[in-house]
């Protein structure tokens, strides 16, 4: 994401330059957001699918097939992208999750180790509430949304958010981002 | 529109910061908006979670250094959320910014003594034991007073028996076991804990036990704050009679008091003497109203009532002695439980596989004489995580098996080189026993289940085929490391060794730090690997000490490839690397004077980078006395003694190496080194065969016959074998002797094109020892040359010059005067 930079070439000037085949360009939107959704999905993905490399080629593959096909986004910056994104991993990590409860385990000593650990998060806060707490994410409205997302989610910094969300400066992202941060509370309230 | 307080408390989850739930809570009108503070505190823990994942996995390159840097914070501890209130004050889980870790601090409410809390943050600071929380620092900053220490996760013992009932004797005695092991070592700092009970010991998710809440210890006669001792430190009920009275003083027998009244806790779920308060306590004390354990939890072992109605004395001197001894005693109740049970048989890697033998625990047996066993050995630990890249975890636990066994010093326990040839072999145990000259073996392997990891072992009779001894050990993964020292105890006493002070001193290892404990495991593989890989070997065993500043074996293997990585070094900061590196192995000697790798370390430092060649001498000769079964230790001052032309006495040490590790390529390639520079060429290559045989595609046994085929004039083959070398790790000590072989094969087009090309590495930062600009000298006949940068390469010490006495490389110089000046002066002859 753009420092804050408005020089800084943007990740939809890059998808726009991936559409036309440049190469380079989608190194460099991967380069973007490879680590940092890494990070995020090393929290979202269950214990036998949690190394490094696992999660790497997971969300890397993801991201490759979801930005060339992405055909027409009418997003309206990056940090709209990056909730895409997220969302698109999200979607395959569950993909995942049910295609291995369909594979049956090699022994009974594979079976212990690889039964659909919980995530991390999973683990932590349990699914039910994990659960709550995606629904209501999808609940927000967009801004909201990929507020709540970039500051807790990404870690992304104020300066980050305001120059995706187009905000003046990063007070002002701060303020979405707890606004939004209420708005997920109420949601997250109505859906228990 | 949301209400002032909660888009005020949601702005501190967003900067990372603490929320005052209770105080917002009273600001809040309806109900409703509470229950959207309820949903808000658990977004307030996701957040933490999601701000845990980014702090302990690499950043982002285009993230900021610290994206919560507006978040709250204590000097250079980012708070992340409150885990506990206390008399004393708040414990924060909070972030470690400079080491990166997570740590629980406590900082206490009013600021005392700035002097007394340094004082006794050193004096905790310097208690290590796997049973006590370890404390990392104390400061005072902005006239907060503080204290941060290892995060402990799991359960208190008291929500333990609150929800889950009181446990059985077995378990109460084996947990206050630890408990009492923990006490001692606080009473052995000098220190007192003053608030042992239930809700101060934690049981981690793996087993293991910790006593908290250090925070409450009081120096032992320190008449200053006797006030502080005697006074209200100790939950009421914990609290011995005597502390009751007015001037009295806390001493290590109101601390048993304490282990008393937590052991009648366990096993009852209630409390000797109870009262709602301190006065009513002080009645029940007078009236002496207080429950017979008999009452509380009937059918208790006579051992167990005997011990806490000892404990609970209200006459100290009646108490036991010490913590120790009530240790003792609560040990000989889980033993005398164990040996009643038998264990159920389980598998174990390759070699046992063969044999599914049932076995009791060793505490079992009634200990047979046993012959004197001198000669033990470890076979790879088996990695049954089902997950390849935990290897490494398998790997370095075996290194660290062998190297506590090593410290025994009945033993002789070769390397994990040495047994790596095993590590899926099926052969019969007495054939692996023959073939690597030993009289037992220790299988094991590990599983990995989430944060916890399940290591059995077993010790082999290979005469029987049988299972002397075995034991499955839970631990968390922090854990794993120092059960190993936990593990060489139990082997040694299955062999009735009789060990020394120093040796059972040396045996005893704190848990560590998980990432410490990770990255030496990491570093440990890597550094046996190529060449190439040093560099990430030293960056992870930094961390190690990092994490762990008193972790010995870490120190001692930093120094260690530290020191050949100076070659590549810069001379700026070369002199500044070798005094680190000799501090480092310096300081594992000191941490640890009866490991035996410090001393290689502190050898090696000596002879490579001081130049110092008696007292290299005499600290290999430490080396070799401490662990007389260490190869590396013994190749090593093979090599010191073939430099200073002693060529007859190395041989017979780098024999020596051969005969304790015959697997062991590295010590094959040392001996047929040494016959190299004895000009012994034929020998020279059938060691370095034997290690190709040992070690197919060994590209260091490669380099060391195409150095063989050079010197014999055999330049083709002496190119193939180098390029061999090559192919397997492209590193730069190797591709400039191909130059100066080039050089002498008389193709000076390719010997300057491999140079030219060095050039461009070394632009990159890759350099080689400049020494070897001499020998290219020397083979193209520039006598003058090649002496001037020889004496510049003895002036900077480096260490390929260290062998100019014997390498036949430099034959050329030898007839010239200056050259035998510049021995003399080099202090090798």
């Amino acid at each position: 994401m753009p420092d804050g930079d408005p020089s800084a070439t943007t990740s939809l000037v890059l998808l726009e330059r991936i559409r036309s085949g440049d190469a380079i360009a989608l190194n460099q939107l991967l380069d973007r957001y490879l680590p940092r959704l890494s990070r995020w999905a090393s929290g979202r993905l269950p214990a036998w699918a949690r190394d490094v490399s696992d999660t790497g080629d997971i969300v890397q593959d993801t991201l490759v097939r979801t930005i060339r096909n992405l055909g027409r986004f009418e997003a309206r910056g990056d940090g709209a992208l990056q909730a895409y994104l997220r969302g698109a991993i999200m979607n395959r990590i569950r993909d995942e999750i049910r295609r291995r409860q369909r594979i049956p385990a090699a022994s009974p000593l594979d079976a212990t180790i690889a039964a659909d650990g919980p995530s991390p998060l999973e683990q932590a806060f349990g699914r039910e509430l994990l659960e709550r707490y995606d629904r209501a994410i999808d609940r927000l409205d967009e801004e909201a949304r990929e507020a709540v997302i970039a500051r807790i989610e990404m870690g992304c910094s104020y300066a980050e958010i305001a120059a995706s969300l187009g905000k003046p400066s990063p007070d002002a992202a701060r303020m979405i981002v707890s606004r939004a941060l209420v708005s997920l509370a109420e949601e997250m309230r109505h859906g228990s | 529109m949301a209400p002032e307080p909660l888009i005020e408390a949601a702005g501190h989850i967003a900067d990372g910061e603490v929320v005052d739930w209770q105080g917002m809570r009273g600001a809040l009108a309806t109900s409703e908006q509470c229950e959207i503070a309820d949903e808000l505190q658990l977004v307030a823990k996701i957040a933490a979670g999601h701000r845990q994942l980014h702090a302990l996995l690499p950043a982002a390159p285009d993230t900021p250094t610290d994206p919560n840097a507006d978040r709250a914070s204590w000097g250079h501890l980012a708070l992340l959320d409150v885990v506990g209130h206390g008399s004393f004050g708040t414990v924060y889980r909070a972030w470690d910014t400079r080491l990166q870790r997570l740590v629980a601090l406590k900082l206490f409410h009013r600021a005392p003594d700035p002097d007394l809390v340094m004082q006794e943050g050193r004096m905790l600071a310097r208690i290590r034991h796997e049973h006590v929380v370890t404390v990392y620092g104390a400061d005072v900053i902005g006239g907060v007073a503080g204290i941060w220490m290892e995060l402990v996760h799991g359960e208190t013992l008291d929500h333990i028996v609150r929800t889950k009932g009181a446990l059985t004797p077995p378990e109460a005695a084996a947990i206050g076991a630890d408990v009492a092991r923990a006490l001692t070592a606080i009473h052995e700092a000098g220190l007192l804990h003053c608030d042992v009970k239930a809700q101060n010991v934690v049981r981690e998710t793996g087993g293991r036990v910790v006593l908290m809440d250090l925070g409450a210890g009081r120096v032992i006669h320190d008449d200053e704050h006797e006030a502080m001792a005697g006074g209200v430190a100790g939950t009421p009920c914990y609290m011995a009679p005597e502390l009751l009275r007015t001037g009295a003083t806390a001493t290590t027998a109101t601390d048993v008091y304490g282990l008393g009244v937590l052991m009648f806790f366990l096993v009852s779920g209630r409390f000797p003497v109870e009262g709602r308060n301190l006065a009513e306590l002080r009645q029940a004390h007078l009236d002496g109203k207080s429950t017979p354990i008999e009452r509380a939890r009937p059918g208790l072992p006579p051992p167990y009532v005997a011990l806490v109605n000892r404990a609970l004395n209200a006459e100290p001197s009646r108490r036991p002695a010490s913590a120790a001894d009530v240790a003792e005693a609560l040990q000989g109740i889980v033993e005398a439980h164990a040996s009643r049970f038998v264990r159920l048989a389980w598998r174990l890697g390759a070699v046992a596989a063969t044999l599914l033998v049932a076995f009791l625990t060793w505490r079992a047996f009634v200990v047979p004489p046993a012959p004197t066993v001198r000669s033990i050995a470890v076979l790879p630990i088996k990695n049954l995580t089902g997950d390849a890249s935990k290897a490494y975890v398998a790997d370095g636990l075996t290194e660290i098996l062998i190297s506590n066994l090593a410290r025994i010093r009945a033993l002789r326990v070769p390397s994990l080189a040495a047994v790596g040839a095993f590590a899926d072999s099926t052969e019969p145990p007495a054939q692996v026993a023959k073939k690597l000259g030993v009289q037992y073996l220790v299988a094991g392997s590990i599983i990995q289940a989430d944060a916890q990891f399940r290591m059995a072992v077993q010790l082999i009779d290979p005469a029987t085929g049988t299972s002397k001894w075995g034991e499955e050990i839970v631990r968390d993964a922090s854990g794993m490391v120092s059960a190993q020292a936990e593990i060489a105890r139990y082997v040694a006493e299955r062999l009735t060794l009789d060990l020394s002070p120093a040796e059972t001193r040396g045996l005893q290892a704190a848990a560590l730090d998980p990432q410490a404990q990770d990255a030496y495991l990491r570093a440990l593989v890597l550094r046996n690997a190529l060449p190439t890989e040093r560099r990430e070997a030293a960056r992870l065993f930094r961390l190690a000490t990092e994490l762990e500043p008193g972790f010995a074996a870490a120190w001692a293997h930093l120094a260690l490839v530290e020191i050949p990585l100076i070659t590549e070094s810069t001379n700026v900061d070369r002199n500044e690397r070798v005094a680190m590196s000799r501090q480092m192995a310096q300081r594992a000697i000191s941490l640890d004077p009866s490991l035996g790798i410090g001393y290689a370390a502190l050898g090696t430092v000596q002879f490579y980078s001081d130049w110092d060649f008696a007292n290299a001498e005499k600290t290999f000769r430490t080396a070799l006395t401490v662990d007389p079964s260490d190869g590396f230790a013994h190749q090593r001052f093979s090599m010191l003694l073939a430099a200073r032309g002693r060529l007859d006495e190395a041989i017979q040490v780098a024999r020596e190496a051969v005969q304790i590790e015959p697997l062991v390529s590295q010590r094959a390639i040392a001996l047929g080194g040494i016959y190299y520079y004895a000009r012994d060429y034929s020998r020279a290559a059938e060691q370095a065969q034997r290690a190709l045989q040992l070690s197919p595609g060994n590209p260091t046994a490669n380099f060391l016959l195409g150095q063989i085929a050079a010197a014999r004039g055999q330049y083709d083959d002496a190119i193939a074998f180098v390029q061999r070398a090559l192919a397997a790790s492209d590193y730069v000590g190797w591709r400039i002797e191909l130059a100066r072989i080039y050089a002498a094969a008389h193709r000076p087009a390719d010997a300057q094109q491999t140079l030219q090309a060095l050039a461009e590495r070394g632009r990159a930062g890759e350099s080689y020892s400049p020494d070897n600009l001499a020998y290219i000298a020397a083979a193209e006949g520039r006598i003058d040359d090649a002496l001037r940068i020889l004496e510049e390469a003895v002036d900077q010490h480096q260490i390929n010059a260290l062998w100019m006495a014997v390498d036949p490389r430099v034959d050329p110089l030898r007839r010239d005067p200056r050259f035998a000046r510049l021995l003399a002066r080099s202090g090798l002859q």
